[in-house]
């Protein structure tokens, strides 16, 4: 017995009875009927759910003839060659129809075959049958009584390679229907290498998906609208895919993501990922993301909203690490998402830029202020990882940063003095012209670690200068050596311009967050981190990626609608601020603190590592008269990127060490008063290179 | 030294009063710190500022100047320190554990005296602090398992009493870490006989010279005496005579790639140069 059924084709938004003896499987191209259907798409499996695939990969190309969408074998008019549709055989296909469109009359065939084998064709000659006034003719295929069913049609365009034959409104009459499906696509995805601004959404036009990754200060600040957030070669990137399904969740959808990757010399490689990430916990368990049911109706900003609440959770994302390794000297990657059945989900492509490399020369300061009477606490080498791993997690480096272990710094010349700036000046001073920890490196600078720093201050780092000291946490150094290439304080909420002076800007995200979600100022995507760590053992990134533990780091801590929407309703304690922000609060995973980097001084440090500019955007947020903007860094540790185009480790780079002399000097150094008095002076006699 | 600019100016002058060297300078933007935590801020605090000015035996005074007005001056004390580095003085193997650095120090006017410890890994080419000290310490213990592993290793020793230095540092090098090997034991890609050809760039007697080594292993060798050492990624350093003044030993370093290379060297008192390198 036939049935009638027409079926929207990926949405399966409108069933009707209106034939006692078939069922008609209509697929229109629309992106109505299916949200992946958009122009410029391959519809090679957009439609496999429903028994139909387009092995020749013809893309949905908009036709004004008709209106609306139609599918063309190719978008070079000239010689397109076949457009072929393939029938499941399960169907019981007993005829088929479709509207084929060709502008120019010419002539074209369309057949109709069991598998190798003729059943039906049709064919246009000019001037044979009158066109349609849209110049569409309306094909009808029958398979014969007696005759098998029809599997596969195929459209001939003209043979004279002058133009295409478009179809549109394929209708298959089946005996036996397709269930109805369960249809997913990616609502929306974003790649990250350590924070991102923005949700990216598929696009309507292009196959190819770029993903966006403006500022999102940019909405209330045009100025920003040019500037995007780099993807950097060498560095971990993560690529997040929010799925989204017609009817009902799907737990345990198990996507898989192609990766190609094409390097800067144009070698290329392949690697096919299914979900290497776990949670973080104590126990990792599996990460087993689920696809959320979505109600096509539903208005986009409920929509984006869904979706900004899925970003602080990994199990509402299917997530892939790509290790910094398998990204050395990539120019570009080009993800594709599948779904289980082997469907493409997405297609996006990412360019790299960089390398951008830094180094760190690390003192473990011994015998300081309060420590001096007990010989000194040492710093151990711990500390000196999980700096390392989150100053290279916040700032936007290739590969990780090298730290340099100068060793033990003994002071005990230092006596009992109790100011962080007297010792700051005189370590710095006796580190002067010690040289780069590394060659070939963007930016270096000198950390001195101490145990118990004065009581003065936890911290410090002066201005353009290459000298930071720090207590043993993880993400001190990140905001000192902030600092020292040029970055101000965010916002002054947390006491941070202590000493009444201007340097702090007013911040565009709420009590200086990393970017919490602001309706009312256009921030509707939310600054979002994450952070990674991997699960050991570690792999040979040839054969294996291995697992990473991958924490989301919510600006506003939380996933109720309620907290984040319009905004960031929780207090200060619950945000996740900048860590050049005294502000803690909210939840970092893997480094257990309550800072990050937010979009704007992640971009900063990209461009301050791209050409030595520092404070670019300027700070000048905090009113008229006391902007800073963007200048050349005076503090010697500063090199601007090399072209993307030299391999790294390469005879091209090789000899950066370039040839100095050493003067024997006098380093002074003091305090300024107010008053412009000179005070505390010390002298100190060493070699320094003759180029400081 | 490089321009720096800014307005302040540091002078230093001879006995007579007389201008030896001035460099300008800025300030160090203080009010930059992190307060600990559950501290309140803290008053205003003042600018910091270092400055770098050539050393001379003839110094007497240093002024600061700001805007040509003098905002401090420091008159020498009448007699100037004296240092003596009494250990490492070179040929030392530190080969683990604790290690000390001893010296002495005597001020004819009992002033007190700082010590800054320097330490090179490369024969003298550049330095890292390791210690900032009373000199009345007299010596300073250093941890191998904190030091970098090298047998180029040099100590430098200064003294400041405000503003009169004296310095010392090691004769000849000596090594850090378990001692490199005497012969080939492993073999490199760099193993081989190279050609050596130095230019002068200022402050040499000879423009030119060349010469041979041997590299095995991670042993630089020249005419059978061991100079240095090559590591897996072609970086090397090593230490020979000076060809027209054998009396004098200088550090050369520099890295190799495939069959070629390049390097500096440098000669005391002021004799630098670049060196190429060439596999034979």
């Amino acid at each position: 017995m036939y049935q009638k059924l027409i079926v929207c084709v990926g949405l399966l938004s409108s069933v009707a009875v209106s034939d006692a003896f078939a069922v008609d499987v209509l697929i229109n191209f629309e992106r109505a009927s299916n949200p992946r259907a958009v122009e410029g798409a391959f519809a090679t499996d957009l439609y496999a759910d429903v028994g139909v695939r387009f092995p020749t990969s013809p893309r949905i190309k908009r036709n004004d003839l008709i209106a609306g969408q139609g599918l063309a074998q190719s978008a070079d008019e000239r010689c397109p060659g076949p457009l072929e549709i393939a029938i499941d055989s399960a169907l019981g296909v007993r005829a088929v129809r479709l509207d084929v469109i060709n502008r120019h009359m010419k002539y074209y065939a369309v057949e109709a075959f069991a598998g190798t084998d003729p059943v039906a064709r049709s064919q246009y000659f000019p001037g044979d049958i009158p066109p349609l006034p849209d110049r569409s003719r309306r094909v009808s295929l029958e398979a014969a009584a007696g005759a098998p069913d029809i599997t596969r049609v195929v459209v001939d365009p003209p043979a004279d390679c002058f133009d295409w034959a478009q179809i549109d409104n394929l209708t298959l009459d089946a005996r036996n229907p397709p269930s109805v499906t369960n249809y997913v696509w990616v609502a929306a995805y974003e790649i990250t290498q350590g924070v991102m601004p923005a949700l990216t959404y598929l696009p309507d036009s292009g196959r190819v998906s770029r993903p966006e990754s403006r500022l999102m200060a940019a909405a209330a600040y045009p100025e920003l609208s040019t500037k995007r957030l780099p993807f950097i070669t060498e560095r971990q990137t993560v690529a997040r895919f929010y799925l989204a399904s017609r009817l009902a969740d799907i737990p345990r959808y198990a996507a898989s993501l192609r990766v190609n990757i094409t390097k800067v010399d144009g070698s290329r490689s392949s690697t096919t990922l299914t979900e290497n990430t776990v949670p973080v916990a104590a126990a990792p368990s599996a990460d087993e993301p689920v696809v959320r049911r979505m109600d096509p109706a539903l208005a986009a900003e409920d929509v984006r909203r869904t979706l900004v609440a899925r970003r602080g959770r990994i199990d509402e994302s299917h997530d892939f690490v790509i290790p910094a390794p398998a990204l050395r000297n990539a120019a570009t990657a080009d993800l594709t998402l599948f779904s289980p059945e082997g469907r493409q989900l997405a297609w996006v492509q990412v360019n790299f830029e960089g390398p951008f490399t830094m180094a760190m020369n690390f003192w473990r300061v011994r015998g300081m202020g309060p420590d001096i009477a007990i010989g000194g606490p040492v710093p151990r080498d711990p500390i000196m990882g999980n700096m390392q791993a989150y100053l290279g997690a916040v700032y936007p480096v290739s590969g990780p940063i090298t730290f340099r272990d100068r060793g033990v710094l003994p002071t005990s010349s230092m006596g009992t003095a109790t100011s962080c700036f007297s010792y700051l000046r005189t370590l710095a001073a006796a580190a002067l012209g010690t040289g780069p920890p590394g060659a070939e490196v963007n930016y270096w600078s000198n950390i001195f670690v101490v145990q118990n720093s004065p009581p003065d201050c936890s911290g410090l780092g002066f201005y353009n200068t290459l000298a930071a000291m720090v207590k043993p946490t993880a993400d001190m150094p990140a905001h000192e050596v902030g600092h020292n290439i040029g970055l101000n304080h965010v916002t002054n909420l947390h006491g941070e311009s202590a000493m009444a002076r201007r340097d702090w800007e007013d911040w565009p995200y709420s009590h200086g967050s990393i970017g919490a979600v602001d309706e009312t100022r256009g921030y509707y995507d939310g600054v979002y981190g994450v952070a990674t760590a991997l699960v050991p053992p570690a792999p040979d990134f040839l054969t294996s990626w291995g697992t990473w533990q991958l924490g989301p780091i919510a600006p506003c801590s939380s996933t109720a609608s309620a907290s984040l929407f319009p905004q960031c309703a929780l207090g200060d304690g619950q945000l996740v601020h900048d860590f050049m922000s005294y502000g803690r609060g909210g939840s970092v995973p893997i480094f257990n603190t309550g800072d990050w980097v937010s979009d704007i001084n992640y971009y900063r440090i990209y461009r301050f590592l791209q050409e030595c500019t520092a404070l670019d955007p300027p700070h000048r947020f905090a009113g008229p008269g006391s902007s800073i903007g963007a200048f050349t860094d005076p503090s010697g540790g500063c090199r601007a990127a090399r072209p993307a185009t030299v391999m790294a480790g390469t005879a091209g780079g090789a000899f950066a060490s370039a040839a100095f002399t050493t003067i024997d000097a006098l380093v002074i150094t003091g305090v300024l008063s107010e008053e412009n008095r000179v005070e505390d002076v010390r002298v100190i006699r060493k070699p320094i290179p003759e180029a400081i | 030294m490089k321009a720096q600019d800014g307005p302040y100016e540091l002078s230093s002058l001879d006995p007579r009063g007389q201008q030896i060297a001035a460099v300008k300078f800025r300030a160090l933007k203080a009010g930059r710190f992190h307060p600990a935590p559950g501290q309140p801020p803290t008053a205003k605090q003042p600018d910091t500022f270092m400055a770098t000015i050539p050393h001379s035996q003839n110094i007497r005074r240093l002024d600061i100047n700001f805007k040509d007005k003098r905002i401090f001056s420091r008159t020498a004390t009448k007699g100037a320190p004296t240092i003596t580095l009494d250990s490492p003085t070179g040929g030392e193997h530190w080969k683990e554990g604790k290690q000390t650095v001893s010296w002495r120090v005597s001020d004819p006017d009992g002033d007190r005296v700082d010590v800054l410890v320097l330490l090179s890994e490369d024969a003298g080419l550049s330095w890292q602090p390791v210690g900032l000290m009373d000199g009345k310490d007299g010596s300073l213990e250093v941890d191998v398992a904190d030091l970098p592993k090298t047998a180029t290793a040099m100590v430098y020793v200064s003294a400041s009493d405000g503003l009169n230095t004296s310095t010392a540092q090691s004769k000849r090098a000596f090594v850090i870490g378990p001692k490199p090997p005497q012969g080939g034991v492993h073999g490199s890609s760099f193993d081989g006989e190279w050609e050596v050809t130095a230019t002068a760039s200022q402050g040499c007697v000879l423009q030119s010279w060349k010469n041979r080594l041997t590299i095995k292993g991670t042993q630089i060798v020249e005419d059978g005496t061991p100079r240095g050492v090559i590591a897996a990624d072609g970086s090397f350093q090593y230490s020979r005579p000076a060809p027209a003044n054998p009396s004098v030993v200088g550090p050369f370093t520099g890295q190799l790639a495939g069959d070629g290379g390049k390097g500096t060297y440098r000669f005391p008192p002021a004799c630098t140069g670049s060196i190429i390198l060439r596999k034979m």
